[in-house]
C-alpha cells in the first residue's frame, strides 16, 4: 500500500512539475508577445489562445499535488479549540467530500468534453480541439480526486501529513 | 422555503463546515452545488458544473494571478526584502519611531512587487522584527508595524485580491490596479503619523536609531534601484495603457527573474522550487475561486441580490448608511474569516446594491479590500498578527493587540477618507481612462 501511495506521490509531482512549466511556458510567451508588438510591429500569432490553454492545464496539473500537500486554503482559527476527534473526523469528511466532489466535476466535464468533440468545436487561430483540452482536464482531475482519497486512507494513519496552514494564504 | 431561508441555512452551512477546518473551496462547492440541485434543478447544476470550471480556468485575464505570484516569489528569492528595509533604515531610521517607519515604507515597496498580505507580513517580520528589538523598540509595537505593514500587500498592486474582485464582478483589472496606488499611499503616510504619534506619547516604544551616512544610502540604493524600476515600468505601462493587466504580470515576472538571475540569487534548484510555489498557490485559488463561482452563482439564482435590494428600499435607507452596515459586516465576519473567503462570499451579494445605488465598482472594490486589510490586524483574530507570531515565536498576543491599536486608527481613518472623499480612489483611474 506505502509504496502505491509514494507512486501515486511521484505522479503528482511530476504533473506539478510540468504545471510549473507551463507557467514558465505562458511567462515567456506573454513577454515575447509585448516584445513583438512593440518592437517587430507584429503581434504573437496564437499567443492569446497559448495562454488561455496553458492557464487551464497550470491549475489542474497543480492540483493534485495540492491536495496531497494539504495545501487547500482552510480557516484554522477554531481547529485548536476542537476536540482533536471533531478535528479528525472533519478531515475525514473533507477527504470524503474532496474525492466525491472532483470524481463527479470529472465525470460532468469529460461529459461536456465529448460533446464540444462531437461538434467539432477548435480555438480559433491554433486548431485545437476543445473537447480534448476538456477530457484532459477530466482526466487531471480525476487524479486529484484520488489524491483526496489517498488523503482520506492516510487519515487512519498514525503518521498522517499535517495541514499547511497558511498554503495560498493572502 | 422563502430567499431568506434558504440563504440564511446555505451560508450557515458554508460556514460551519469551514470552521469545522472544510477547505474554503469544498464547503462552497458542496454547499453550492447541491443547493442548485435541491432548489433549482438537477439540470442546471449538472450542466454548469461541466462548464464552469473550463471558463473559469482557462482565462486569458486570470494569467495574470500565477505571473504577478510568480513574480512576488523571484523578488523574496532575490533576498529584496532586507535590502529594501535597509534602504528604509538608511533614510529614515534615525528619526524617533524611524526603524517602524522605515518597516512600513519597506513593506509598500514590498507590497508593489508581491500581491499577498500574508508573504508580505512573514517576509519583512524576519528582517525587520530582530532590528527593531535590536534597538530597543517595544515587542508589540515592533511586530504591529509589521502586521499593519503586510496588509499594503492586498492594497498596493498587484494585488491577489483585486484581480479576484475584478475577475467575480466584471471590474477592469488594470483600473483597480492603478486605484490602489493613493489610498495605498495614504495608508503609509497615515501609518507613519500613527507611529509618530505612538513615539511621542511613549518615546520608550520607538526609540531612534544611529544616522546612517549618504555612501551608505547610495549604495543600498543601487541595489534595488532596478526592482523599483521594474515597478515604475509595470504600473507606468498599465496607465498608459502599453500593456494590458496579464502582460505586465508577464513583463513582471521575466523582469524579476532576470533580476533574482543577475544578483545570482536563484539556483537551478532554485527555480525549480519557485515554479512549483507559484504553481501550488494558483491552483488553491482558483479551486477557492470555482467554488465561490458556484457559490455566487446559487445565491443569484434563488434572487438573493434582488430581495435585498427590495429590503434596502423598503427600510429607506441611503448610500452611506448601506455602505456603513457593509462596513460593519466585514468586521464582524473578519473576526472569524480570512480576507480571501470573506471578499469572495460577500461581493456577489454586496455587489449588486452598491453599484445599485451608484457606487463605482472600482471604488467599491478598493473600499472592499481595505475593510480587509483592517480585519487583518484587528484583534481577535488579526491573521497578520498570527502569521508574525508565528515567524517569531516569544512575542505576547497581549503585547500585540495594545501595540496594534494607533495602526487599526489609522485604517479606520482612512476608510472614512474615502467614504467622505471617493475621489482618492477614483482620481488616478478616471485620469487613465
Amino acid at each position: 500500500m506505502s509504496s502505491a501511495i509514494n507512486l501515486f506521490d511521484k505522479l503528482c509531482l511530476v504533473l506539478a512539475w510540468l504545471s510549473g512549466l507551463i507557467a514558465f511556458f505562458v511567462m515567456a510567451v506573454t513577454f515575447t508577445g509585448v516584445v513583438m508588438r512593440y518592437g517587430l510591429r507584429s503581434p504573437l500569432m496564437g499567443g492569446f489562445e497559448m495562454i488561455e490553454i496553458g492557464m487551464g492545464l497550470i491549475v489542474f496539473t497543480a492540483v493534485p499535488l495540492m491536495v496531497r500537500r494539504r495545501g487547500n486554503i482552510c480557516v484554522t482559527v477554531l481547529i485548536d479549540k476542537l476536540p482533536p476527534s471533531v478535528v479528525r473526523a472533519m478531515g475525514l469528511l473533507s477527504d470524503i467530500v474532496g474525492a466525491g466532489l472532483l470524481g463527479f466535476i470529472a465525470w460532468r466535464i469529460w461529459l461536456q468534453g465529448a460533446r464540444l468533440l462531437s461538434y467539432g468545436e477548435v480555438t480559433m487561430e491554433l486548431r485545437v480541439p476543445k473537447g480534448l483540452i476538456a477530457q484532459g482536464m477530466s482526466v487531471l482531475l480525476v487524479v486529484a480526486a484520488l489524491a483526496f482519497l489517498i488523503c482520506a486512507i492516510e487519515a487512519f494513519r498514525p503518521d498522517r501529513p499535517k495541514t499547511t496552514e497558511t498554503a495560498g494564504g493572502l | 422555503m422563502g430567499v431568506w431561508e434558504v440563504a440564511a441555512i446555505s451560508f450557515g452551512g458554508v460556514f460551519v463546515l469551514m470552521m469545522g477546518g472544510m477547505p474554503i473551496a469544498l464547503a462552497m462547492l458542496l454547499v453550492g452545488l447541491s443547493g442548485i440541485w435541491i432548489n433549482i434543478s438537477e439540470r442546471t447544476a449538472m450542466g454548469m458544473i461541466g462548464q464552469l470550471p473550463i471558463n473559469a480556468t482557462m482565462s486569458y485575464e486570470l494569467s495574470v494571478l500565477p505571473m504577478f505570484i510568480l513574480m512576488g516569489v523571484f523578488v523574496t528569492r532575490a533576498r529584496m526584502s532586507e535590502d529594501l528595509y535597509r534602504l528604509c533604515h538608511g533614510f529614515v531610521g534615525h528619526m524617533r519611531g524611524g526603524l517602524a517607519a522605515a518597516t512600513i515604507l519597506a513593506c509598500g515597496g514590498f507590497s508593489a512587487l508581491s500581491g499577498s498580505s500574508l508573504a508580505t507580513a512573514a517576509t519583512m517580520a524576519k528582517v525587520a522584527v530582530p532590528e527593531m528589538r535590536r534597538y530597543g523598540y517595544k515587542d508589540g509595537f515592533a511586530a504591529s508595524a509589521v502586521a499593519a505593514g503586510g496588509t499594503l500587500g492586498i492594497l498596493i498592486p498587484p494585488s491577489v485580491i483585486l484581480v479576484l474582485y475584478g475577475i467575480a464582478t466584471g471590474t477592469d483589472i488594470g483600473s483597480l490596479f492603478i486605484a490602489g496606488v493613493l489610498p495605498g499611499v495614504l495608508a503609509i503616510i497615515l501609518y507613519l503619523a500613527a507611529i509618530r504619534i505612538a513615539a511621542q506619547i511613549d518615546p520608550t516604544c520607538a526609540p531612534a536609531a544611529p544616522r546612517v551616512g549618504w555612501a551608505d544610502r547610495i549604495r543600498y540604493l543601487r541595489s534595488v534601484g532596478p526592482i523599483l524600476l521594474l515597478f515604475i515600468g509595470i504600473i507606468g505601462g498599465l496607465y498608459k495603457g502599453v500593456f494590458t493587466p496579464t502582460e505586465a504580470g508577464g513583463v513582471g515576472a521575466t523582469g524579476a527573474l532576470a533580476f533574482a538571475l543577475w544578483r545570482r540569487a536563484l539556483s537551478w534548484r532554485g527555480l525549480i522550487d519557485s515554479l512549483i510555489e507559484t504553481v501550488m498557490t494558483t491552483a488553491s485559488l482558483f479551486m477557492v475561486l470555482i467554488g465561490a463561482l458556484v457559490f455566487s452563482n446559487f445565491m443569484n439564482l434563488i434572487g438573493l441580490p434582488a430581495a435585498l435590494s427590495d429590503l434596502i428600499l423598503s427600510l429607506g435607507l441611503g448610500p452611506t448608511a448601506v455602505i456603513l452596515a457593509i462596513l460593519l459586516i466585514y468586521l464582524f465576519l473578519g473576526m472569524f474569516m480570512e480576507s480571501l473567503s470573506m471578499i469572495l462570499l460577500t461581493i456577489p451579494i454586496f455587489f449588486p446594491i452598491v453599484t445599485q445605488l451608484g457606487f463605482d465598482p472600482v471604488w467599491f472594490g478598493i473600499f472592499a479590500v481595505m475593510v480587509t486589510e483592517l480585519s487583518l490586524i484587528t484583534p481577535p483574530v488579526g491573521l497578520n498578527l498570527f502569521v508574525i507570531k508565528s515567524v517569531i515565536d516569544d512575542l505576547s498576543v497581549g503585547d500585540m493587540y495594545r501595540g496594534v491599536m494607533p495602526f487599526v486608527l489609522a485604517d479606520v481613518v482612512r476608510i472614512l477618507i474615502i467614504i467622505a472623499f471617493p475621489w482618492v480612489v477614483m482620481v488616478l483611474p478616471m485620469m487613465a481612462r
